[in-house]
């Protein structure tokens, strides 16, 4: 395997556009509205970030929760990348992420 | 069909639990604890017992959240067991696997947070659903009520092979009285990064469906593998459940036979160089 | 055992990849299953190793327990020894013991007794301060009782100072009230005396004026007649002597035409009906005319209508306007009003009128003339403001009914002697009982009333208003207007045929219309370039056949319609004043007009 070559290679698709992915915010089970929906995030960030990036945007406690949900199924783990979600489950180009402050699915 | 899920279900890793040094009151040696870990159960559905067998060789009060490591490397606790051991050891040099288990100075960056069973439960129902997701548009899942999901949890916890796939078998199902799933749901760990993908099970090629395969899979979401035929390396493996299928084996058959007890497909991919 | 991966070729991969797996699978498990044996055995022998510990916990703990009872009983055996050497000693001591005990028994119950004396004095003893205490409270209970009851006995005391006290001053009271009663009896039975001799007084007085104008009347009558006598020619004083005779003999029989021959004394009635016969033998190809005249009634059965076409005669009868005209029921007698205060009864010599009598007693002008039905009173309205009513029999004034606020523009009789409705120019229509002399009813109609008229013989009538309405009242109903009709212009006068059946009404506005009561509607409308209507009392008339209608205009013309065609009968000019009063009974047809004039007409 040509290692040399190959790890720049990616390095470079990485690096040059780092690509990004649309999250479309859907509020559920009583949690705050969020006044802008739709946000352009790097593809590489994760549920987590995404996570404490809506607990400051809707000035969340701490011991309050917040959960996240795709498909309005199932709660990825916090190491999730966005683009592999994005990939599996996106429709007409964005991905659906529904955040509520109880268990809403399951 | 049976006696492969029978034999899968059987693969259990001999795993030797040892408490880190600084957290050893004075004057006490504890020993190991030794178990044989179920390959699609969880590290910390085990965090009782190992927390019993150590109490005593420890400070009181400086007991936190447990945590596992190997070879410096934290666990992800939400992986299987059998996924992490495939991820990070070899199995002619590391048996038994050597664990090391801290009670103190939890590396939150690391890993999540594990304050009970119950959040394992979410967590393996989490991953089952999507799943089910690709595979049936969760069709399957929504059609059992809630006692069967239970005995689907309690089945996994309890290392009950009976109870687990009397219930499991339905999600091995065809989609929509077709013999094969929507989507195959397959996780590829290569180089620290995780790969999840769209991959139907049949791919139309000269007008003909042909099943998709491993090979199929893999030079999708990992060109660079088989870039250089050539230089047919020596240093790719491959492996699932421990074993390394042929890479003309249908991803639909390994999806059936080989997935881990959460329904996905966890392949793990390295080269020597990164392995080692 | 590291799997590698030396083909990527897949077509030369094994076929079955089942098996290849199956077999990777069982080596993988029979490599990791070699570790379980040891594992296993390595938990069980480490669960083994806890039990063991457990056990060998229990162990100790048993032997400290047992070590500690080993001790115990030692120690209880070394005591044991010394016991047995006292036990003699214990019995004298026992025995002295018990001695003492026995007298320390005896002490007590001696002890006991004396306690129980005690305790029966104490009882005893708190027996009768128990009786001492209840016998205090009673002396408590009576000492409250006491000064409870003197509490009361001084209240009941203030009570009955107060009321003797109230009674004292009730009783002033009223003896002052007795005082001031007995004084304002005494003023009041003054006052009814005083009251009394008023009255008297002033019914004296009256009794005075009356008299004064009763001789005033006389004294008036006797010049008027001998100032007739001188007057007439020698031909008249046998007529006059006629006249007298037919006043004093009512039941003489009938005559010729001019009653001559005075043995021949004839009724008034009979007279005119000679009147009226005698016109009809003049006419008797008019055969149609009588026919009708025929069914109104009995006096004016030979009857026939006169249209005014021919001056008969012209005489002057007031001062200046003649304002009202009036022949009595029976045709025989005219009465005239006018502006003078005066009112002359005339009877006809032929086609001559005569003055018969003149009635003094008005103080303003005459408005309207209605003799009663029995033709024994003469009703006249006055313009100040009251209704005068003669007795024709006496020629003095009978009644004073006063009680407009205004002018009295028209007074009639209501079907009898005893009743008598008057309109004014102060709203209002009375009826008056003329036996009391009194006002029985008053309606007010809101708007002057220039004339009344009586729709049946007793309790209906209609009066005509400035507000350009006929009000018809009922003297039985209520005091609204039993109905309103409305007509063109302010009315001047209203008039009837004798059968009642519908009514004339002139306005202001120059015509005469035609009423049905019934309907309350107007029916025709008679005008004329010619008929202009004067004053706001101009009179119209019904011929008493009731077919035709005449009016009066202000350029002396006097105008008569055919009711059937609504056309202009005649239209003749005699008078040289405007004309304001007129009354058409039978063939006679009199008018009056502003500058002294009457007329009576017939037809050529």
């Amino acid at each position: 395997m040509a290692d040399d070559k190959q790890v720049p290679e990616t390095g470079d698709v990485n690096v040059a556009k780092p690509q990004k992915i649309v999250l479309l915010f859907c509020q559920t089970g009583g949690a705050p509205i969020l006044t802008k929906k739709k946000w352009q995030v790097e593809s590489s960030r994760t549920i987590g970030w995404v996570n404490t990036f809506l607990r400051k945007t809707l000035r969340l406690e701490p011991n309050e929760s917040l959960f996240l949900y795709v498909n309005q199924a199932f709660a990825p783990s916090p190491d999730r990348e966005l683009g592999t979600l994005f990939d599996c489950f996106s429709a007409n180009g964005k991905l659906v992420l529904h955040y509520a402050t109880m268990q809403a699915w399951g | 069909m049976s006696s492969f899920a029978r034999k899968l279900w059987n693969g259990r890793i001999p795993a030797c639990f040892e408490l880190a040094m600084y957290e050893v009151k004075a004057n006490s040696k504890p020993a190991p604890y030794y178990v044989m870990l179920p390959r699609s159960s969880y590290l910390t559905l085990f965090t009782d017992q190992i927390r019993d067998f150590f109490e005593i060789h420890m400070e009181t009060g400086t007991i936190d959240e447990v945590w596992f490591e190997f070879r410096g490397k934290t666990l992800k606790w939400h992986y299987p067991c059998g996924l992490l051991f495939d991820m990070c050891c070899d199995p002619s040099t590391d048996l038994p696997w050597h664990i090391t288990v801290h009670f103190q100075s939890f590396p939150e960056k690391d890993i999540m947070r594990c304050p009970g069973v119950d959040a394992i439960e979410s967590h393996y129902i989490s991953v089952l659903k999507e799943a089910d997701q690709l595979k049936h548009r969760m069709q399957v899942y929504s059609s059992l009520n809630q006692s069967q999901h239970k005995q689907l949890w309690h089945g996994l916890k309890t290392d009950n092979f009976e109870e687990f796939w009397d219930i499991n078998k339905k999600f091995m199902e065809g989609h929509e009285g077709t013999m094969t799933f929507k989507n195959i749901p397959v996780r590829i760990y290569f180089e620290k990064r995780i790969i999840q993908k769209l991959f139907p099970s049949v791919r139309v090629e000269n007008d003909s469906e042909r099943d998709v395969t491993l090979h199929n899979a893999l030079s999708n979401c990992i060109p660079e593998l088989f870039e250089d035929l050539d230089r047919k390396t020596e240093t790719t493996a491959v492996l699932i459940q421990g074993t390394t299928p042929p890479f003309n084996t249908p991803l639909q058959w390994l999806s059936k036979n080989m997935a881990y007890a959460d329904n996905f497909l966890h392949i793990c991919v390295y080269t020597n160089n990164t392995n080692s | 055992m590291m799997p590698t991966l030396s083909v990527f070729d897949e077509n030369n991969m094994a076929s079955d990849y089942k098996n290849v797996v199956l077999k990777q699978l069982e080596e993988r498990n029979k490599l990791f299953d070699k570790f379980s044996e040891l594992i296993n055995s390595h938990s069980s022998l480490y669960e083994s190793n806890k039990e063991l510990k457990k056990a060998n916990l229990q162990y100790k703990v048993d032997i400290e327990k047992v070590k500690d009872e080993n001790q115990d009983l030692c120690n209880k055996v070394q005591t044991g020894v010394s016991v047995a050497e006292r036990s003699e000693q214990f019995t004298a001591l026992e025995q002295k013991l018990f001695k003492v005990q026995e007298e320390l028994t005896e002490v007590h119950r001696t002890k006991g007794a004396r306690a129980q004396q005690i305790i029966d004095l104490n009882l005893a003893l708190q027996e009768k301060e128990k009786e001492a205490s209840s016998n205090i409270d009673v002396v408590c209970a009576k000492d409250e009782m006491i000064t409870a009851l003197k509490a009361q006995v001084s209240s009941m005391e203030q009570e009955l100072n107060d009321l003797k006290q109230a009674n004292q001053t009730v009783n002033d009271e009223y003896q002052a009230l007795n005082i001031t009663y007995l004084a304002i009896e005494e003023k009041l039975k003054k006052c009814q005396l005083e009251n009394r001799n008023l009255i008297e007084r002033w019914m004296n007085l009256k009794h005075v004026e009356a008299q004064a104008l009763n001789t005033e009347n006389n004294q008036f009558k006797r010049t008027t007649s001998t100032k007739a006598v001188s007057l007439e020619t020698q031909s008249e004083t046998s007529q006059s002597a006629t006249r007298r005779d037919s006043a004093s003999s009512p039941q003489a029989s009938p005559s010729a035409q001019s009653s001559l021959s005075p043995p021949v004394a004839v009724t008034l009635k009979q007279r005119f009906s000679d009147f009226f016969s005698g016109r009809s033998l003049r006419h008797p190809d008019d055969e149609i005319h009588s026919g009708h005249a025929l069914g109104y009634a009995s006096t004016h059965s030979s009857a026939i209508v006169c249209l005014p076409q021919e001056a008969v005669s012209k005489w002057a009868a007031h001062e200046n306007e003649v304002t009202a005209t009036r022949f009595s029921l029976s045709g025989g007698r005219l009465a005239t009003g006018g502006s003078d205060r005066l009112i002359h009864l005339w009877t006809f010599a032929g086609d001559k009128s005569r003055l018969q009598y003149t009635l003094r007693g008005c103080n303003g002008g005459v408005t309207s003339i209605d003799f009663d039905p029995q033709e024994q009173c003469l009703a006249a309205g006055c313009n100040d403001y009251s209704t005068k009513v003669f007795s024709l029999i006496t020629q003095r004034l009978k009644v004073c009914l006063t009680g407009h606020n205004g002018k009295v523009l028209s007074s009639r009789f209501l079907g009898s002697q005893v009743r008598l409705a008057s309109g004014g120019s102060d709203r209002t229509v009375k009826v008056w009982d003329l036996k009391t002399g009194g006002c029985t009813r008053t309606f007010m109609a809101g708007s002057s009333c220039n004339e009344i008229v009586a729709v049946d013989s007793a309790d209906c009538l209609a009066s005509g208003h400035f507000d350009r309405k006929i009000r018809v009242w009922d003297i039985r109903a209520g005091s609204h207007a039993v109905n309103e009709i409305d007509v063109s212009g302010r009315v001047t006068s209203l008039d009837m045929p004798l059968d009642k059946t519908s009514m004339i009404c002139c306005t202001k506005d120059h015509t005469l219309e035609l009423v049905d009561l019934r309907k309350a509607s107007v029916l025709k409308v008679f005008s004329d370039d010619s008929f202009r209507v004067a004053t706001d009392q101009t009179r119209c008339a019904f011929s008493t056949d009731g077919r035709y209608v005449c009016g009066l205009s202000s350029d002396g013309s006097v105008l008569s319609w055919d009711v059937d065609t609504g056309s202009l009968a005649t239209c003749t000019r005699e008078h040289n004043d405007p004309v304001i009063s007129c009354c058409w009974i039978g063939g006679r047809l009199v008018t009056g007009d502003k500058n002294k004039q009457c007329i009576l007409w017939s037809d050529s």
